[in-house]
């Protein structure tokens, strides 16, 4: 019996702007299991970003409360919330999003110093890492030097540097071309498996949603179940 | 080994290796300006405080001495050198007269003074020429000073007269007559313009021991803060009781209230510069941020707290601020060795105004207002950059991603 | 009207994420103008009260004297009625300043001092020197009687009536000069303002002593209209018209030393203030540089839908005048303000710090006033405008000479 890792209890999430509201998410319920591997899709603009920014406690919702682990996010504060994302926590952005004056080594360390990890741990950590992704040519390159994939590559590593017991990635191949794209996804895909860890995914496609254990679809508001 | 993130994040902020050419540039700019902001600060100061403590040390050695200790006797003949307080100690008789010559008169202090009033210390304030003062005959023997001189039109071996404040007043003002003896100049005209020095025995004829006489005393360095001491030891020492005295700054109050006032006028003046530049401390570090904002947003999401980078980036600026003042300050205090070349030069001019000022002192780097003005440099910039570090708590994850 | 909305809107639209840098410059500009202003306005201020004191009190505004031969020839009354009626020329003032010794007869204290010796309708008329002196006990004026500085007065412990003994040096018969002992009656005191006038002077009448004295020592102090005070040329010339070998000096050349002082206190002060305002000039240079880099995209769009290089160079020049404008406006309001509860501020300063040092501060204690002169704060503000507008043009210069896809590839 896998435990419920993250747990969304109707999460309504509204953007207020001058005199008028817009809702962009409506009494959500929704239960991730550990372990377990889950796709948002759904039109553009309706919402999936935002869904993925508040599982992600980069947002907080309007009303509802999301749990992780039982312990419910809305009551920390700002200090407990990047403990929280830095530990708990690892994301893959569409267009990666590295730090352009480090090295891919230096991007992937990168959580673990914030976290206080020792120096050797750490760089011993992030070079198997990003040698398992193919990249151990390539630790001292900034990413000006680096391709679309191998850029993905390096932000997959960062994401699983401090083994975080959730994955959230929107949209991880939306900038790549079909080649790159395949690679990424099946590196994704190996590495959650192999490190035994949670995916939560927005995507477009539906191929690579059909990939994951359960898929949703978010319309109209709220979540419906597809698959 | 364990290395704070922020600690880190100071070292690429800082590191050139890692930063961008325009990067690098905004960080020399600003240590540069701090260093050229520090310079004149830190001359200004000098000069200053090396001619305050010249002025004064000029009135001490030639006019009022560290201690002046009213009583009629000679009591220099009794204080111990041994006493490691006492630098001299010497027997003086002052007071006021009008110098008169064919071509002008002068209001004027005259000091009657022994022989060996003239040591080490007292010497190296004045230059002289002439004899010494020694009473030849029934008249007086004084030495003017070249301002004195001049404005009287005299030279050495001219005589001149004196109306002298009488001791009673059955007395009736007479003229007495003085030769002049010796030249002396003090460099700073204003001590120059007033005081003459006159030997003992005529003056202590002009100027009657019972409300006259004094023992002029210098003391060590070390001694400077508490003279009472001195003057308690004297007492038991010579069994005379309680003795009469007054200190330096008591006895020309005006003067010394006087530095301390300009002093503080120029400190306000450079508060107010260090507020300018205060507050481009506090642009550069706004220009940080800005150009930082997608990294610091995404350091938030994988978890870097507010106060870390805070920390980061207020250490970057105060350390490259630090910098710049170091070697302002060191440039500063190299220029200032060499004050005196500047300040012959300016004395050669001739420029009328600068009677009031005294240009030839040593130079002396006091640090205690020079480390002043640093920290109140880095308390200031701490407070402006923290205005614009305030900008890091704004900063939300979101910014990171809708930027795309 | 597009160009100044579109100025308008980069410089502090909601939108605009380079809206806090705007801010922060004008902030820093602000500062400057106002620490520049409270600096001119408290140095013109503390050199005014000095020289309008010395003008007034020590020196006159003119003063004419005569060679020893022209003097003793000369009536006073017929050279002071000719001087008078000389253009711009107000009152004419014989007097003589002489040292003496002086007892207080009564006390039996005695000290050297200065003695001026002038007409009564110095005291009685309406100038400089009876609307800034106070009279403080007794009265002053009239033969016979003198009246003394107030810390003179205090130093000879004077009671108003005590005889003062004066010896003064006068003209002799077989030496040119010799002691002359006079008693005038210490009839009033008076505070002047100036410290140094105040503890070493006694005024008398002129007349009783003129003849002791000698004429070779009388001078001719002369006050002028408000307009001629500081450029007294033409008054010297008229005067040297009528008396060719007559020696005139203005106040300034009275006073050449303390007046070349102050002057060089001042130049001092500007060079503080220049270097004030170098620091405000890298500020703005920095702050525009920043904001045209930021601006970089909205121009390549601007010049790809096809705005020309002095369309844009415009907006952006409309953007830093504004800016910069506003800046100073903030600046020179709060230094007005400031500088008019300057000695309200002081002190506070002052009480705060007597609550950790138990004295009060000199400086921080002083009725400190402060003198806002229209024309320099013109000056000023012309001048960092010019600075901000002309880094600006310089920037855009470079800027603009990219094409548009090279400004669009930089940002």
């Amino acid at each position: 019996m896998t435990d419920t890792l993250l747990q969304f209890r109707t999460v309504t999430k509204r953007f207020i702007s001058g005199d008028s509201s817009l809702i962009i998410l409506e009494g959500i319920d929704f239960g991730l299991e550990e372990g377990s591997s889950v796709a948002i899709t759904g039109k553009s603009g309706c919402g999936k970003s935002t869904f993925l920014n508040i599982a992600g406690a980069l947002d907080r919702p309007s009303e509802g409360s999301v749990l992780f682990k039982g312990k419910d996010l809305g009551g920390m504060g700002d200090r407990e919330l990047s403990r929280f994302r830095n530990r708990h926590v690892g994301f893959v952005f569409q267009s990666h999003i590295l730090l352009e004056d480090f090295s891919a080594l230096e991007n992937v360390c990168v959580p673990a110093m914030i976290r206080g990890a020792m120096r050797k741990e750490v760089t011993a950590r992030a070079t198997e890492l990003l040698d398992r992704v193919g990249l151990a040519q390539r630790l001292h390159h900034k990413p000006g030097k680096l391709s679309g994939g191998e850029r993905q590559r390096v932000a997959i590593c960062r994401a699983l540097m401090n083994s975080p017991d959730l994955i959230i990635a929107d949209e991880p191949t939306g900038s790549l071309d079909e080649d790159s794209s395949d690679a990424i996804e099946n590196l994704l895909f190996d590495l959650v498996k192999e490190e035994g860890r949670t995916l939560l995914m927005v995507t477009h496609d539906m191929e690579l949603a059909s990939r994951c254990s359960t898929v949703y679809l978010l319309h109209n508001r709220s979540l419906q179940g597809i698959s | 080994m364990k290395i704070p993130f922020s600690l880190f994040l100071v070292g690429r902020l800082l590191s050139v290796r890692f930063q961008s050419r325009y990067d690098r540039m905004r960080l020399l700019r600003s240590a540069l300006l701090i260093s050229l902001v520090m310079i004149p600060l830190v001359l200004a100061l000098i000069f200053m405080d090396g001619m305050m403590d010249g002025i004064t040390e000029k009135y001490i050695t030639l006019q009022d001495g560290h201690i002046q200790i009213e009583f009629p006797e000679r009591l220099d003949e009794r204080i111990h050198f041994s006493d490691s307080s006492i630098l001299s100690a010497d027997y003086v008789v002052s007071g006021f007269g009008i110098v008169y010559s064919r071509e002008a008169t002068a209001e004027v202090r005259i000091k009657g003074i022994g022989e060996d009033y003239f040591n080490e210390r007292r010497s190296s304030q004045l230059s002289f020429q002439g004899s010494a003062l020694q009473k030849e005959g029934a008249v007086a023997s004084v030495m003017l000073s070249t301002t004195v001189a001049s404005q009287l039109g005299v030279q050495i071996g001219d005589r001149v007269a004196f109306m002298i404040v009488p001791d009673s007043s059955s007395a009736v003002v007479r003229p007495v007559l003085a030769n002049v003896k010796a030249l002396y100049d003090s460099g700073y005209h204003e001590l120059d313009s007033s005081l003459i020095f006159m030997d003992i025995e005529s003056a202590l004829r002009y100027f009657p021991k019972e409300k006259n006489a004094r023992t002029e005393i210098l003391v060590h360095e070390g001694t400077l803060s508490d003279l009472a001491s001195v003057v308690t030891q004297i007492e038991s020492a010579n069994g005379t009781g309680t003795l009469s005295y007054a200190t330096w700054d008591e006895f020309n109050g005006t003067v010394y209230r006087n530095f301390v006032t300009s002093r503080q006028v120029i400190l306000l003046v450079f508060l107010m510069i260090l507020l300018v530049a205060g507050v481009y401390v506090g642009s550069i570090a706004q220009e940080m941020i800005q150009d930082s904002l997608q990294s610091i947003a995404l350091y938030k999401t994988m978890g870097a707290t507010t106060l870390s980078l805070f920390l980061a980036f207020l250490t970057a600026v105060m350390t490259v601020t630090l910098l710049g003042m170091t070697v302002g300050v060191g440039i500063g205090l190299g220029i200032g060795s060499q004050l005196a070349v500047v300040l012959s030069w300016l004395a050669k001019t001739g420029l009328p105004g600068l009677q009031y000022y005294l240009l030839d002192f040593p130079v002396v780097i006091s640090w205690r207002p020079i480390l002043t003005i640093c920290a109140t440099m880095l308390v200031i910039c701490s407070v402006t950059v923290q205005f614009s570090l305030h900008r890091i708590r704004k900063i939300s994850p979101l910014e990171l991603l809708q930027q795309d | 009207m597009f160009t100044l909305h579109l100025a308008w809107r980069y410089a502090f639209s909601k939108s605009n994420r380079h809206r806090n840098a705007a801010l922060v410059i004008m902030t820093g500009i602000a500062v400057g103008m106002l620490a520049i202003i409270i600096m001119l306005s408290l140095m013109n201020s503390l050199q005014e009260e000095l020289l309008e004191q010395v003008k007034s009190i020590e020196s006159f505004h003119l003063q004419v004297s005569f060679p020893a031969a022209d003097a003793t020839s000369l009536k006073v009354a017929d050279v002071a009625g000719k001087l008078e009626g000389a253009a711009h020329v107000v009152q004419v003032h014989p007097y003589v300043n002489t040292q003496v010794l002086v007892q207080d007869v009564e006390s039996n204290r005695y000290l050297t001092a200065r003695l001026r010796l002038v007409d009564d309708a110095i005291w009685h008329s309406d100038n400089p020197f009876s609307r800034q002196t106070r009279i403080v006990g007794g009265t002053v004026g009239g033969e016979g009687n003198v009246s003394l500085g107030s810390v003179l007065a205090l130093k000879l412990a004077w009671q108003p009536g005590d005889t003062m003994r004066m010896t003064i040096l006068a003209s002799g018969r077989a030496v040119v000069l010799a002691p002359m002992t006079v008693e005038l009656k210490g009839t009033g005191a008076f505070v002047s303002g100036l410290p140094e006038f105040d503890e070493s002077t006694m005024i008398g009448e002129l007349s009783p002593l003129e003849a002791a004295i000698g004429p070779k020592r009388i001078l001719y102090g002369l006050y002028l209209d408000e307009q001629t005070i500081d450029r007294q040329a033409s008054v010297v010339r008229d005067i040297k018209a009528m008396y060719p070998t007559a020696t005139v000096r203005t106040w300034q050349q009275v006073n050449s030393a303390f007046h070349s002082a102050l002057m060089l206190e001042k130049v001092l002060m500007y060079l503080f203030l220049f270097f004030m305002f170098v620091i405000l000039g890298v500020n703005m240079r920095n702050a525009s540089s920043r904001l045209l880099h930021a601006k970089q995209r909205e121009l390549a769009i601007l010049r790809a839908v096809g705005s020309g290089h002095s369309d844009a160079t415009r907006i952006l020049l409309g953007q830093a005048a504004i800016v910069t404008l506003i800046g100073e406006v903030i600046g020179v309001a709060g230094g007005v303000l400031l500088g008019k509860h300057i000695g309200r501020v002081f002190g506070w300063m002052n009480s705060l710090q007597y609550l950790f040092t138990r004295q009060n501060n000199l400086l921080l204690s002083y009725p400190f006033t402060t003198t806002i002169r229209a024309s320099e704060v013109v000056v000023i503000f012309l001048s960092v405008l010019a600075l901000s507008l002309g880094f600006t043009y310089l920037g855009c210069r470079r800027t603009l000479h990219k094409e548009p896809m090279e400004m669009l590839y930089h940002d």
